[in-house]
């Protein structure tokens, strides 16, 4: 009897034209969707590719020039550093580099945001080029990308609401209700059946388009990638599942199609946009970060310590660290170059301090989050979307956290060699830490997404239970 | 029998717990959202005003120093928070707070707020504006979507009509007793916002505010005024009730959800900003090379050096009654000026390319240009936080070469860097400070917007009473 009706429903699908056009808007959405955002990261792969080739060059280069014997040039107009010199390469930036994962088409997330490509050097980051970025446009960030995973949190459901906000109610005003249920058929198989019929192919439509898109786009269909698909189809079958048993729910008080589609939208609308938004304000209120000017004051006040006595701050540094007074024993108190290393490396000591003040607490906000992310499907599905895609805030604290380390192997490199005053020989180039991302664990991934989807199938299940269980004393037109 | 009609269908809307309900959930949200406003705006001047006094503090007590030293060290500027931020917090979060203002660099803004939250900001932030924007036209729709097609599938609309009241008329009256059961809303929200903003600002500030915060609140006006017009229209021309929901509610998801992101999705495409990298590497090339490759730095240097010769009449650099270095820093400062000129002003002939791509796209949503509206007029769109970065760069500019015309007048020494300057100079180099463009600077970059809100809103009104007019009556 089930198979019957699903057959007699795909049939009237087919026949209908409004369906036939939301299934075709919805798919167009999808593709435009890829490859906007395929094309986005694509772009922005390529200039963090350009900064890393122009870095190798320049490493090359110097190699190169130190093997050829060349001390710089301090010729007026011609100035060249020494690059055999540890203080060149070292105060120098390096910039270690964030990769985007296999899966990051699906969803943008947080990558426009956050700075992918971080800066690594000897001294703080103040006076290189690497705190002299963002040039995108604020309104850019305001208006929000055209991402796929836009399409499945905000749009997706909306889609799911139109299909099915009077899958019951407008047979019962058509008066087609009453003639159906005068087979030997009930209510409940009746729901169960229309349900069956609207789910399998609007979940097929969007999971062939999202998993034909994504690995278009994709360099190789890798393991990780096929993972990371399958987690994403897992998200977007019990995404859709949750609105469509809304929609069950909502059908089983018997109200009019008119006021089904109220209660469906203001559903949507408090649950996508005005939870997540409350809840916003509940966890920043509850873990604010510090504000941005005390990082100002951290890389400002040592500097004057710094201009006052100079060359006090380099003697007391060799005494603290005899190990760093160069083989000659020869030590300048008079060399600004160290008193600024010196200067520079307490600075950067003050701003870390902050800066992990700013992760801890927005580490504690993502906690709340992970808490509270089952008030509103949505989040959940914002939430596991960046997570699959690899641009949420726990795979770039991920990296941070080896940037840290990247940049205290970078400084226990130099710093010594700059104060015993070593120069690099050419084999030394070969030695220099060298940052390499190490991929965040695949299966916490899917542990932090499977705990979503776990939730988003208990809901949809428990309205579906409960709407079932109204059915039964539905009122017929 | 216009008023009557309106007040029957305030009436009734009002008993309607439907608009009771939702109006009540929209009231509170709003006044959460000016409560948060204020604190936000609140917390952040008080960090700012600390801070600015902060880094005032530091400069002046940095002791003895080269001038040129000192412009290294530099100070900073934080950016104000306007007082009408707290009803549209604008571009606020996704533009730099801080612009450190040192010798050589016209730097960008850093510390963008969005940068220290976490992703459920996205999903946009709690504001009075963004409750206006996205959920009160909703309301109306929820409130008038059956205006006419719910009485005419009841039969009643015949009823209505057959005693006599003209058909326009009653068209009037519905539209009025729509905009009349919001007035209750708006206006004690309107109250509400005119409390937070004079209890987030003294006296002076809200008297200076208030003639934007008119504007914003005309803007809305225009909005819902728009948003009213369509569901009358849409009511009047759609047989049922449940397909004037539906069209309604896609109208809304186009306006407030689709429209704005493809339209940045295309501006992007069509004005790419520069990366970072390409940015600064033409301003390094220009810098070195001169602005069109024919002025290298070196023979800059020694022109000016053949030319003061010349002018003072002596017979080598050293013989100069001015410090040499001191005019170089200086001159090389107005040359950066020009160069930097340049490709700032092609990022933001770029964002404003893209801002009229959106300003386009704001024919077919209404949501664009109030969104534009309501952040100009409160202060936190592009053109206000262009303005403030120009008024930080002229700022760098007169504090450089106040800090080299002092290098050059007065240090007589060879090369000039033993020549040290103490708190005397420091505390006579000018301050920043910042003040927000008037209101009529505000209404001249929005007047587009302006004219194309008001085309949505008398546009959809006329169509409105017209369909109402000519509808069917069953």
């Amino acid at each position: 009897m089930l198979t019957k009706i699903i057959k007699t429903e795909w049939l009237n699908l087919l026949a209908e034209k409004s369906f036939a056009l939301l299934a075709f808007a919805l798919l167009m959405l999808i593709a435009y969707s890829v490859w906007s955002g395929a094309t986005w990261v694509e772009q922005r792969r390529s200039q963090t590719q350009t900064l890393l080739d122009k870095q190798e060059k320049d490493r090359a280069e110097a190699k190169e020039k130190t093997e050829q014997g060349f001390t710089g040039s301090t010729t007026p107009g011609n100035f060249q550093p020494d690059p055999s010199d540890p203080y060149t390469m070292g105060m120098g930036l390096q910039y270690a580099s964030m990769p985007f994962s296999s899966g990051a088409v699906f969803s943008i997330g947080q990558a426009d945001v956050l700075p992918l490509d971080a800066g690594v050097t000897v001294s703080t980051l103040q006076r290189t080029k690497a705190d002299k970025e963002g040039f995108e446009n604020p309104l850019s960030f305001l208006s929000g990308r055209f991402d796929l995973s836009f399409v499945i949190v905000y749009l997706f459901p909306l889609f799911i609401l139109a299909i099915s906000f009077n899958m019951i109610s407008g047979e019962n005003e058509s008066g087609t209700l009453r003639l159906l249920l005068s087979q030997p058929l009930t209510l409940k198989v009746l729901a169960a059946a229309k349900l069956v019929a609207l789910f399998v192919p609007v979940i097929s439509i969007v999971l062939v388009a999202g998993w034909v898109g994504t690995s278009i786009w994709a360099d190789s269909v890798s393991t990780d990638l096929v993972i990371r698909s399958a987690l994403w189809g897992l998200l977007v079958i019990s995404y859709a599942a949750f609105w469509f048993a809304l929609a069950v729910f909502v059908n089983s008080f018997g109200f009019s199609s008119a006021t089904n589609a109220v209660i469906s939208s203001a559903s949507w609308l408090i649950l996508v946009l005005i939870l997540p938004s409350l809840l916003n304000v509940a966890i920043t209120a509850a873990y604010p970060v510090p504000s941005r000017s005390e990082l100002v004051s951290a890389v400002r006040s040592v500097n004057l310590d710094m201009r006052r006595d100079g060359s006090r701050i380099i003697a007391e540094h060799y005494q603290d660290h005899p190990e760093l007074i160069p083989k000659d024993g020869k030590t300048s108190t008079e060399d600004f170059g160290l008193a600024f290393v010196i200067v520079q490396r307490e600075q950067k000591e003050r701003v870390d301090a902050v800066e992990a003040r700013f992760g801890e607490q927005l580490r504690n906000q993502q906690s709340l989050i992970s808490a509270f992310r089952f008030l509103s499907p949505s989040i959940v599905a914002q939430e596991a979307s960046n997570d699959i895609a690899g641009t949420g805030l726990a795979r770039y604290q991920h990296f941070r956290e080896q940037v840290k380390q990247f940049d205290a192997a970078w400084g226990d490199y130099f710093v010594p060699r700059i104060f015993r005053k070593e120069k690099l020989s050419a084999t030394d180039f070969d030695s220099v830490p060298v940052f390499k991302y190490e991929e965040e664990q695949l299966a916490s991934v899917a542990r932090r997404v499977l705990t979503g989807t776990a939730f988003l199938l208990a809901a949809a299940g428990v309205l579906i239970l409960l709407g079932f269980k109204r059915l039964r004393h539905f009122n017929l037109a | 029998m216009i008023i009557k009609i309106a007040r029957k269908e305030m009436t009734e809307l009002w008993r309607d717990g439907r608009f009771r309900w939702s109006g009540l959930i929209v009231f509170a949200l709003l006044l959460v959202a000016l409560a948060v406003g204020w604190k936000n705006y609140t917390t952040v001047k008080r960090e700012h005003d600390t801070a600015n006094a902060e880094s005032r503090r530091t400069w002046e007590d940095q002791g003895k120093r080269n001038p040129h030293s000192a412009a290294h060290f530099g100070v900073y500027a934080f950016k104000p928070k306007t007082p009408l931020s707290l009803i549209d917090s604008g571009l606020d979060n996704y533009t730099g707070t801080n612009i450190w203002v040192e010798a050589h660099y016209q730097n960008p803004s850093r510390g963008r707020p969005v940068e220290d939250a976490t992703a459920l900001q996205r999903f946009g932030e709690l504001t009075a504006a963004g409750v206006l924007l996205l959920l009160l036209p909703l309301l109306i729709v929820f409130l008038g979507f059956d205006i006419f097609a719910g009485e005419r599938e009841r039969g009643t609309l015949r009823q209505a009509l057959s005693i006599g009241v003209k058909q326009s008329d009653f068209a009037l009256g519905k539209l009025l007793g729509l905009l009349a059961a919001l007035g209750i809303l708006l206006v004690p929200a309107t109250i509400a916002g005119v409390l937070a903003l004079a209890l987030a600002t003294g006296n002076d500030l809200l008297l200076a505010s208030l003639p934007r915060f008119t504007l914003l609140c005309l803007s809305y006006l225009l909005y819902f005024s728009a948003f009213a017009g369509i569901v009358v229209a849409v009511s009047a021309l759609v047989a049922t009730a449940r397909l004037s929901l539906v069209i309604l509610i896609g109208f809304w998801i186009l306006s407030s959800l689709v429209v704005p992101r493809l339209a940045n999705d295309l501006a992007e495409r069509v004005y790419p900003e520069p990366s970072s990298e390409q940015f600064w590497a033409a301003i390094d090339k220009d810098l070195k090379e001169g602005v069109d490759g024919h002025n290298p730095a070196n023979d800059r240097t020694k022109a000016l050096e053949e030319k003061l010769i010349q002018q003072y009449g002596v017979a080598k650099r050293e013989d100069l009654p001015i410090n040499f270095n001191g005019i170089a820093l200086n001159a090389g400062e107005e040359y950066a000026s020009q160069v930097f000129d340049k490709h700032w002003s092609r990022v933001w002939h770029t964002y404003y390319s893209q801002q009229k791509v959106h300003q386009a796209f704001g024919v077919v949503a209404p949501f664009l240009p109030t969104r534009s509206l309501s952040m100009g007029f409160a202060g936190t769109d592009l053109a206000h936080y262009e303005d403030f970065t120009g008024a930080v760069e002229q700022y760098r500019r007169d504090f450089n070469r106040m800090l080299n015309m002092d290098f050059a007048e007065n240090s007589k020494t060879k090369d000039g860097y033993n020549y040290f300057v103490d708190r005397e100079l420091w505390e006579r180099s000018p301050d920043f400070a910042y003040q927000q463009p008037n209101v009529t600077w505000a209404l001249t970059n929005q007047i587009w917007n302006l004219l194309i809100l008001a085309a949505w809103a008398f546009g959809a009104i006329a169509i409105g009473i017209y369909a109402a007019v000519r509808m069917r009556i069953d």
